[in-house]
């Protein structure tokens, strides 16, 4: 396209029509593209539209059909067998994972946290304060019920003793003298309960 | 012959005569874009058969409303690509005349005098040798819009690309003719107009 401003770029069909309607250089230009698509398109299909396939390729396709047929079965074997052996690992290991929640041995329900000693184990090592405030309760996801308590080093939560079902919650002291037998969980006071206490916190 | 979907639904079912029936349906234009792409008569069979091989295996996946040409095409042009890619040395080793000769197999039954017939065989020779020149992407093109008269949205379905992709393929493809019809033009009007 030279000698001539081209069309708009933006330019629709009808544009482009009145365009070449007043640009020679242009209306000669596209003759000259569409004779050349013509020869193009004459020339493939003068050369290829008569062209045909041997009529043997035919033969060769189904002379293969049959045999992948008979060998389909044993392919599928012999492909099959590691992802099959792969999917039975799997489906066994979920099936022990189940097997697993739903038989749990004793040890595996006890929490984390260390069972708080009972008022006999720590009488001469400890003494006891009770504790005001109320003792919101909980329960466990293992069912257990738990307690927490407001302690001077903070909020902590633990499981909680049962005595006749009632509940007392309270802090102790380590005494300074004699080496503690019993190693506590790593928070600043712990909640142990006893039997005589007022509030029974169990449903 | 019965329609497609018919042929397919019992090909399915594993009658090979209904896709025997597929097979000669289609086989002509399955042959004649494969050897346009490839310009080799041989190659050209052994995608035919390829396409069909893959076709049987793949056909549970295809359902009822789903076109086959397309998909064949499809399967076609991605062999196409793959037989030349994997048989560099076929084209090196062929000349690229070679490759204009083979796909020379006009029909002279429309030519009236010899002197019509020479001019327009040269025409011919050199539009052949230019899409035998042409880079495989732009062939390809070339192939399925003037061969098989495929939209461009048609083409960007078998090759998978955007159509502006095809659009720009196609021009390009049209540009390289041109500028090759365009030297050889020149070329003949020198010699033409040498002086005595």
């Amino acid at each position: 396209m030279n000698q001539c401003d081209p069309p708009k770029e933006n330019a629709g069909p009808e544009s482009t029509k009145d365009h070449l309607a007043e640009c020679p250089w242009c209306a000669e230009e596209m003759a000259e593209d569409q004779e050349l698509m013509g020869l193009i398109q004459q020339s493939l299909w003068d050369s290829l539209a008569h062209q045909s396939p041997s009529p043997e390729v035919w033969d060769r396709i189904r002379a293969r059909l049959p045999e992948r047929k008979q060998v389909r079965w044993s392919d599928r074997l012999v492909w099959t067998w590691p992802r099959l052996l792969s999917d039975a690992v799997v489906v066994g290991l979920l099936l022990a994972l189940v097997g697993l929640a739903l038989l749990r041995p004793p040890w595996a329900s006890k929490r984390d946290v260390p069972s708080l000693p009972t008022a006999s184990q720590t009488d001469d090592q400890v003494e006891w304060r009770g504790v005001e405030e109320q003792v919101p309760e909980h329960v466990h996801e293992n069912g257990e019920p738990t307690v927490s308590a407001m302690l001077p080093g903070g909020t902590g939560l633990f499981d909680a003793m049962t005595s006749e079902g009632l509940l007392n919650v309270g802090y102790l002291y380590r005494l300074k003298r004699g080496p503690a037998r019993w190693e506590g969980p790593a928070r600043p006071g712990s909640a142990v309960t006893g039997g005589s206490g007022a509030r029974n916190l169990l449903p | 012959m019965g329609s497609d979907k018919e042929l397919i639904a019992r090909t399915q079912a594993g009658d090979l005569s209904a896709f025997e029936c597929l097979f000669h349906k289609y086989q002509n234009q399955i042959y004649r874009t494969a050897l346009g792409i490839t310009g080799d008569h041989d190659m050209a069979e052994e995608i035919l058969q390829d396409c069909f091989l893959k076709a049987f295996r793949h056909m549970n996946h295809l359902h009822g409303d789903y076109s086959l040409l397309p998909w064949l095409y499809r399967i076609t042009v991605n062999l196409s690509y793959d037989y030349l890619r994997r048989h560099k040395w076929r084209s090196w080793l062929a000349p690229l005349e070679d490759f204009a000769n083979c796909l020379i197999g006009a029909d002279d039954s429309r030519v009236t005098s010899p002197e019509k017939q020479a001019e327009r065989e040269e025409l011919q020779a050199l539009i052949r040798v230019g899409i035998a020149d042409l880079n495989i992407n732009y062939r390809v093109v070339i192939v399925l819009h003037y061969l098989q008269g495929f939209s461009l949205e048609e083409i960007a379905y078998v090759l998978d690309c955007p159509v502006g992709t095809v659009k720009s393929r196609l021009h390009y493809a049209r540009k390289a003719l041109k500028r090759r019809f365009e030297k050889n033009q020149r070329l003949v009007g020198e010699v033409v107009y040498e002086p005595v």
